[in-house]
């Protein structure tokens, strides 16, 4: 082949990409999820007893009557061997993740105490619900001031 | 010969530099407010059963979703032209289109598919600027269309539509309070669907990068812990359990990764997590709250927020140097942080005069502009092309949760109708529909 | 040929280092030539009121100003008369002045600056630009004849984004011609016959 005619042949492909400009051709996808559902329930232990410890806002600090209280309800504990579970709850206001971590330090505030006064910290475990298990609902700070608490349930 | 050949150099440099000097320079900085008017005629239906829906009408709720495209009225056209051949130019540009649209739809030799062709033209400029052909089952027309529309968004607004998106969220009824519910929706309110139910609270659901899984938080053992279901098969898998909060995954852009948090060490902190290796390993170590980590597009580095400083505020780490830098300075609740897909700009929950708005913080220049003004805005979601966020918000009147949005230059809001009156947590999914 | 060059550097060398070093000897006050400075110097105050919430389009005022010698320029005094003035101006302008009663006013750098605002005016109304961060340019350069009319538009540099390329190309297109534009054709010739269009978003 001379160098002309490659040359030639050279336009021609060329040529020819051009005039298919640029027709895409794709498929579209079918619905990309065919979700399934799963579902779960968790059922609580029986309880014993249930007291509540309230909290300031954004703060974690137990206050005279919350630590009066943690005090009784630790030599109850002690006496009948109970099982101790603390719940650390929010307010509505900030963020979910970041109250949970706030839900989670008022926890171990109340399990802190519950050790200091004697329980075994073997008898306890911690949770925080940050703000998604309010115990009023309504955007005040009567509802906010119910839901900034700690539950302490045994069994 | 040689001289003459000199002579022209010479000339040549006095021309062009003379050209480069005195050229005037006019620059038009921003430009018309006005949204850009797409006409989309009705495409040409070769098939012998009629259309359960039209394809126009799917394209122009799209297109006209966010306000940036105005899409003209079939009655208001005065020809429907299926072939550029038939295009009166002279009368779209009356009409003040900008871009026509115009396509068929035919059979196909498979049964049950149909072949979709159509063109995007510029009118002013009379040029065909895209040609498609999209094939696709006779069920998925609504798909179709919306694909069509992200073409359309895609070819004009020079980023990816959104129309095929969808967004998840955490679903927490009115009438029930123990019942919570992990629900996908295409954005435009279609195709809304239950993934996973339960009596206690499900948490911070984020996206795989490929669109096919997703990771959350479930209260299901009484405790938090992280679970990542597939969309198509709804198998869930659950990751290693620590002691404390198991909490915020977020999703790496290359897949291989979560990172979240973890209470393990007493103190709320972040974490990778290994998803091949299922090992967890530290990235903070400090004694108060860091939470919420989200990756950066380029998967080097993650923001959080730490109360470190004794208020929560955003701090970026990288993950080679581990080297921690707090990026936010106004106020005094800054949290829960999200990059924009372009790494630069970052969006984030923003305390001002006691109420919770979503702010709009420009790493680079720290400018910040809030975006929302409703009242307790939180869990704010990047739209995949950047353009968009939804976010959790309390419709005050009604006293309910839903979900609402906003474009990123703050111009236009919409709101994800909720019928429980208990919609929360939004993440909005990557690109579903490759095109 | 390479001496012809060597030759005409040695003699630009030697030249500069004439004047250099010969100035002080005739003292010649090199500073001089900068400009003279027994005169008034012309500056333009060239404004654009901020952007209002409405959708009223943003009006360019020019106006001379003439400092005196050494005296001091407080740009803040200036630039509050200048929102006085503007005030001024525009309850005028909407009832009297034509453009070309202005144009008889100005000189040709002013008639430069008003005629570039005529064209930004009319292609910033017509452009609807796509959605890019604010580093994205478009250059275009752009061919007219003197009734206003554009023969042709090229890209002169491009953004990088086809979309925003395009809405730039189309902006031209919906344009078509030039509103406005009549000027003297050596005006038009050095300036407008051929120039560039720069497009940024922000």
């Amino acid at each position: 082949m001379t160098l002309f005619q490659e040359f030639l042949a050279l336009v021609v492909i060329i040529c020819s990409f051009s005039a298919c400009t640029n027709t895409t051709i794709e498929r579209t996808s079918e619905a990309t999820a065919v979700p399934a559902i799963a579902t779960s329930t968790y059922s609580e232990p029986s309880l014993a007893s249930s007291s509540t410890v309230y909290f300031s806002y954004d703060n974690y600090n137990i206050n005279s009557t919350g630590s009066e209280k943690i005090k009784s309800l630790a030599s109850i504990v002690k006496e009948n061997g109970l099982n101790v579970r603390v719940e650390g709850h929010c307010d509505e206001r900030g963020t979910r993740e970041y109250n949970l971590a706030l839900g989670e330090k008022r926890a171990n505030a109340i399990a802190e105490l519950l050790i200091i006064n004697g329980v075994s910290s073997s008898n306890i475990t911690t949770v925080s619900y940050g703000e998604e298990k309010p115990e009023s609902r309504g955007s005040n700070e009567k509802s906010w001031s119910k839901n900034r608490r700690a539950l302490i349930k045994t069994s | 010969m040689m001289q003459s050949f000199y002579k022209i150099i010479y000339l040549l440099l006095i021309l062009s530099s003379t050209y480069l000097s005195s050229q005037l320079r006019i620059e038009i900085t921003g430009g018309s407010d006005e949204p850009i008017r797409v006409a989309m005629v009705p495409f040409e239906w070769k098939l012998n059963s009629a259309p359960s829906q039209y394809l126009h009408e799917i394209v122009k709720k799209d297109l006209e979703s966010f306000a940036e495209f105005a899409v003209l009225n079939p009655e208001d056209m005065l020809s429907y032209p299926s072939l550029e051949e038939e295009i009166s130019y002279r009368d779209w540009r009356l009409l003040k289109v900008d871009y026509l649209i115009i396509g068929s739809v035919l059979k196909s030799e498979i049964e049950g598919e149909i072949n979709i062709a159509y063109s995007i033209l510029d009118v002013s400029r009379r040029k065909n600027i895209h040609k498609a052909l999209i094939k696709g089952s006779v069920k998925s027309l609504k798909r179709m269309g919306h694909n069509i529309s992200d073409r359309i968004y895609h070819k004009i607004n020079g980023i990816p539509g959104i129309f095929s998106t969808r967004i998840a969220y955490v679903d927490k009824p009115l009438s029930d309070a123990d019942s919570y519910d992990l629900r996908i929706t295409d954005i435009d309110g279609d195709g809304d669907l239950s993934l996973f139910k339960s009596n206690q609270p499900i948490l911070s659901p984020d996206w795989s990068p490929n669109g096919k899984e997703i990771a959350y938080v479930s209260f299901e053992e009484g405790t938090s812990r992280i679970y990542i279901q597939e969309l198509a098969t709804g198998n869930r898998r659950a990751l290693k359990r620590e002691r404390g909060i198991n909490s915020s995954p977020s999703w790496s852009p290359n897949g291989n990764y979560l990172s979240a948090v973890l209470s393990k060490g007493d103190n709320p902190d972040i974490y990778l997590y290994n998803l091949r290796s299922n090992a967890w390993t530290p990235l903070t170590g400090h004694y108060g709250i860091d939470t919420e980590p989200d990756w950066s597009p380029d998967g080097k580095s993650l923001i959080f927020t730490s109360n470190r400083s004794g208020s929560p505020q955003i701090y970026e780490i990288n993950i080679s140097s581990m080297r921690i830098k707090r990026k936010t300075f106004e106020g005094t609740y800054n949290a829960r942080a999200r990059y924009l897909p372009d790494g630069k700009n970052i969006i984030y929950v923003h305390r001002r005069k006691g109420v919770f708005h979503i702010a709009l913080h420009n790493l680079r220049t720290g400018k910040i502009s809030i975006l929302t003004d409703t009242f307790l805005d939180e869990s704010p979601s990047v739209a995949p092309n950047g353009n968009m966020i939804i976010y959790a918000t309390k419709d005050r009147e009604t006293d309910t949760d839903i979900l609402a949005g906003v474009t990123i230059n703050g111009k236009t809001r919409f709101i994800l109708p909720s019928v429980s009156g208990g919609a929360r947590e939004p993440a909005w999914s990557p690109i579903l529909d490759k095109y | 040929m390479q001496n012809l060059f060597a030759g005409f550097f040695v003699s630009m060398f030697i030249h500069i280092g004439l004047v250099l070093s010969l100035s002080n000897i005739f003292s010649i006050d090199l500073l001089a030539f900068q400009a003279d400075y027994s005169q008034p110097i012309p500056a333009y105050l060239v404004y654009e009121k901020p952007k209002l919430v409405s959708k009223k389009e943003n009006k360019i005022f020019i106006k001379k100003i003439l400092i005196e010698p050494n005296s001091q320029i407080d740009i803040k005094e200036m630039v509050l008369k200048a929102d006085e003035e503007i005030l001024a101006l525009e309850s005028k302008a909407s009832k009297t002045t034509t453009f070309a009663q202005k144009k008889t006013n100005l000189n040709q750098q002013n008639q430069i600056l008003l005629f570039s605002s005529i064209i930004e005016e009319q292609i910033r109304a017509v452009w609807k630009k796509p959605i890019v961060s604010e580093e994205f340019s478009v250059e275009l350069i752009l061919s007219l004849v003197p009734t206003g009319e554009i023969l042709n538009v090229k890209v002169k540099r491009s953004s990088g984004s086809d979309a925003f390329d395009r809405s730039a190309l189309i902006a031209v297109a919906k344009v078509r011609k030039f509103e406005n534009l009549k000027m003297p054709a050596q005006l038009f010739d050095d300036n407008f016959r051929n120039f560039t269009l720069v497009f940024k978003p922000y």
